[in-house]
């Protein structure tokens, strides 16, 4: 069947990245030869270096969280 | 001596009289709007505004899902030359998020469009009845199962057909 409003899938498919960018967790390196958190070969990509999908990502779960504020909220007070 | 006629490459291509020249649509230019940054800055103070809100909030009322209220906007951006199809698909689900923000922030209730129909359609099981009477399969009611008459095997003679037992 043809897609006529692909919304539904995106949508998905962006939940779908956060939730598995959730689960990743770096393990720690320990050891001798692991690489101490100080070192200087960490390095945090800026918004702009992100990929535009990234961007929207971030955006998106921003606007997520938010909602989810106003949700919970809401159910406290009801 | 005879020439064979050969087709003209130049010849307009059938229909391209009812077009316009390349360049006019404003898909056809360059964009407004090239990052979703851009778009985003477009959009949302849009539909803060309070007259959107306003619609916005009756058609959510009316039973529209978000997925298409989001997918609408996009597309109608897009003929109108703000930005990229590919601009419009990174932000349509934050579309989708903002209104779904804003609707709960009101306390409205609204199909976001996610929920899968899996109920049978009624046009689907009339379209498998017709394509089983096209394959000669006579007999089917679909209220009433039994009606389904199965072909016996018919008796094979022969030196090589298999003994009952």
């Amino acid at each position: 069947m043809a897609l006529t409003n692909p919304a539904p899938v995106l949508y998905q498919n962006l939940l779908n990245y956060i939730k598995g960018k959730k689960e990743i967790k770096k393990t720690p390196s320990t050891g001798m030869m692991g690489f101490s958190e100080s070192t200087g070969f960490k390095s945090k990509k800026s918004d702009s270096e992100l990929s535009p999908a990234e961007r929207a990502a971030n955006y998106f779960k921003i606007l997520k969280d938010k909602r989810e504020e106003i949700k919970n909220g809401n159910n406290r007070r009801t | 001596m005879a020439t064979i006629e050969e087709p003209s490459i130049d010849a307009p291509i059938p229909g391209m009289g009812m077009t316009h020249e390349l360049g006019a649509r404003p898909w056809q230019n360059a964009y407004q709007f090239t990052t979703i940054e851009e778009a985003l800055d477009f959009y949302i103070p849009r539909l803060s505004s309070e007259e959107v809100r306003r619609k916005l909030f009756d058609v959510l009322e009316m039973g529209i899902p978000v997925t298409s209220v989001a997918n609408s906007m996009q597309l109608s951006a897009v003929m109108e030359g703000k930005h990229s199809v590919d601009v419009g698909m990174l932000i349509i689900p934050i579309l989708m998020e903002f209104i779904m923000l804003m609707a709960d922030e009101v306390g409205i209730e609204y199909d976001d469009g996610m929920k899968k129909d899996k109920g049978l359609r009624e046009s689907s099981i009339d379209l498998a009845m017709s394509r089983l009477e096209q394959a000669g399969i006579k007999g089917l009611d679909p209220d009433k199962k039994d009606t389904v008459e199965t072909k016996e095997e018919e008796d094979t003679k022969g030196l090589m057909a298999r003994r009952k037992a």
